[in-house]
């Protein structure tokens, strides 16, 4: 009881404590990848591409802020770059979003 | 170890399984990802959105409903998107209906098929059965909770339900559960074309774990590091947009906050109420103590979308407490409504749209009278506006034409959290990528818990643009920290 408070280790330790199993946060960390992954292999085989992600957008939601203190700012300038770094460092392709199979494996 | 129970709504066949073995369980525990990987197993490659093979996985997660620990109370339900058409959907939902689901004696439940008349599903102490709902059928979430609470002679019953919106597939139809509780994108509206108007549960299994003491310290250090909901500030904040200053009006045009937004607010009464052993308390009851809608009492999540929604068609004060209980009632995700609403108002306002294609409503900023009617409309697919705001942003801003489409929020057809999070790096690139059109859940703190050890410190930011840094920590909150939370506790990623 006299540990700092924290967040996430305090929940794998619950998470061990129900299950009985020894999970690292690193285990942990990779289940929830795989779950994104999963989303994108779900999407991959239906025909979204990750391109959508910026090139399927209501262009409003692009726009330049159009008053107060954010006035002029967007998000518009840095895609779809960000987009790409997003997909290609989280183990997927940055134009299709399909994962690479060396990242991390899913089954 | 632990069961789903498959219902296959087509033939009323119901069917009890074991969770996958243990080495699918330690790859992806429970929640979204063990649902999603049910689902990507299950699903046809031809299947549509409103298709009797559409299916719906819904899964809760190892520390669901535990009763040491805070935030073991989700549920997170999967299926092909009514939005996209070509993305995971999901919806995820608090309070207590993940508990007694558990307590019923289940972990997840996958439907498949789709019944030939309304139906819902009652599981008691670990029986399941498919019940004819056709008294049911049309009411609003509050009503069909209380109906089915008494229908089946348990009070302590937790009801899963759709409303309107989901039986008419309103394509953002919601999954809303213990009043306060909604899984939004799109469950309501395949639930709907399942014909499957709730999930109601009721038993009396406790969990099982394996060192109590463990549990019992983790969770009182979880405990710990929660930040406790205050009553004050539901009568004097702007809802999330405040945390930075900012809110939607006129359909994403102004970001300003003014004290006529909130007027009324400190006059009503506010109660906060927990979800299973959480000491939280995000979900919060109020009734109303000032204006028009007074004596109203309405029911919320944390969050605050739903003020947003509002404010962005040009309504102030108590109304927008009293349209976003209807909006609940009715079961539309609020952001859908708004931003198609919006699209709508603005092309009022510039002539492109008349009355003869809005059932003779006046579409102007702060019609309270108008939204409260559109929102029927919208749940119930009604007239030519009703039928679109239903299909989405997109569709109606296209259908509209000329310069409509320029004017229309969405992301891949879906919508985003309704707060302005343009001037937000990290939280905009999120919603970008969401899968289905939706907002990713799990994250919301800018700062991460002490403990989180990132994989990778990346970032493409500079730190003088705006809120680049807060953008930036966001980004790896919500890639880095919340997929490892979620998986464990149940809820999305």
């Amino acid at each position: 009881m006299n540990q700092k408070p924290d967040g996430l280790n305090s929940i794998v330790d619950a998470f061990n404590a129900i299950t009985g199993w020894n999970f690292t946060m690193d285990q942990a960390l990779d289940a929830g990848q795989r779950s994104i992954i999963l989303q994108s292999v779900f999407g991959t085989q239906r025909g979204w591409l990750a391109d959508f992600d910026w090139q399927d957008v209501g262009p409003r939601f692009l726009e330049p802020i159009p008053d107060g203190k954010y006035k002029g700012f967007t998000i518009a300038k840095w895609l779809p770059d960000l987009i790409f770094e997003y997909y290609r460092l989280s183990g997927r392709h940055e134009r299709t979003g399909r994962p690479f199979k060396k990242k991390r494996s899913i089954s | 170890m632990g069961k789903i129970l498959r219902v296959d709504l087509t033939t009323g066949i119901l069917r009890d399984e074991n969770l996958p073995e243990e080495p699918i369980l330690k790859k992806f525990i429970g929640g979204q990802a063990l649902a999603s990987y049910i689902l990507l197993k299950e699903l046809s490659l031809d299947a549509t959105p409103f298709g009797p093979e559409n299916i719906v996985v819904m899964m809760t997660g190892p520390l669901t409903g535990n009763g040491f620990t805070p935030g073991g109370t989700k549920m997170t339900a999967v299926y092909l998107s009514p939005l996209t058409h070509t993305t995971l959907g999901r919806g995820a939902t608090s309070g207590y209906w993940a508990t007694y689901l558990k307590a019923a004696g289940y972990d997840g439940v996958i439907l498949t098929g789709a019944a030939p008349k309304p139906v819902y599903l009652y599981i008691n102490e670990g029986k399941a059965e498919l019940r004819d709902a056709a008294k049911f059928w049309g009411l609003g979430t509050r009503a069909t909770e209380d109906h089915l609470r008494e229908a089946v002679g348990h009070r302590e019953a937790k009801v899963l339900c759709i409303g309107p919106a989901g039986e008419n597939m309103n394509r953002a139809a919601m999954l809303a559960n213990d009043y306060n509780h909604f899984a939004a994108h799109s469950g309501g509206a395949v639930l709907g074309s399942k014909k499957l108007k709730a999930i109601v549960v009721h038993g009396t299994k406790r969990p099982s774990f394996r060192d109590k003491a463990k549990l019992v310290d983790a969770g009182w250090r979880w405990h710990q590091t929660l930040q406790q909901h205050d009553v004050k500030k539901k009568k004097t904040k702007y809802g999330h947009g405040e945390a930075w200053g900012v809110l939607n009006n006129l359909n994403w045009r102004s970001t300003e906050l003014s004290p006529a937004h909130i007027r009324g607010f400190g006059e009503n009464e506010v109660v906060l109420r927990p979800c299973f052993q959480c000491a939280r308390l995000c979900p919060w009851d109020a009734k109303l103590g000032e204006g028009e809608f007074k004596g109203t009492v309405v029911h919320f999540n944390a969050g605050g979308e739903w003020l947003d929604t509002f404010f962005n068609l040009g309504i102030k004060g108590n109304a927008v407490l009293y349209l976003a209980e209807k909006i609940n009632n009715l079961g539309i995700e609020c952001s859908h409504f708004s931003c198609g609403a919006g699209v709508a108002f603005e092309a009022w306002e510039k002539g492109l749209l008349g009355p003869e294609k809005t059932n003779g409503l006046k579409l102007e900023w702060g019609n309270v009278e108008a939204v409260d009617k559109l929102l029927d409309m919208a749940a119930r697919r009604e007239g030519w506006l009703g039928n679109l705001l239903a299909e989405g942003p997109k569709q109606l801003a296209e259908a509209i034409g000329g310069d409509a489409p320029k004017w229309a929020v969405h992301t891949k057809g879906g919508t985003p959290a309704m707060h302005e999070w343009r001037p937000m790096l990290g939280q905009m690139l999120r919603e970008l990528v969401a899968s289905g059109g939706m907002k990713l859940q799990g994250g919301g703190s800018p700062k991460p818990p002490p403990d989180l050890r990132y994989r990778e410190d990346w970032g493409p930011l500079a730190a003088d643009k705006p809120m680049a840094g807060r953008g930036r920590m966001s980004y790896l909150n919500n890639t880095v920290n919340s997929p490892a939370s979620s998986a464990v506790v149940g809820s999305p990623r």
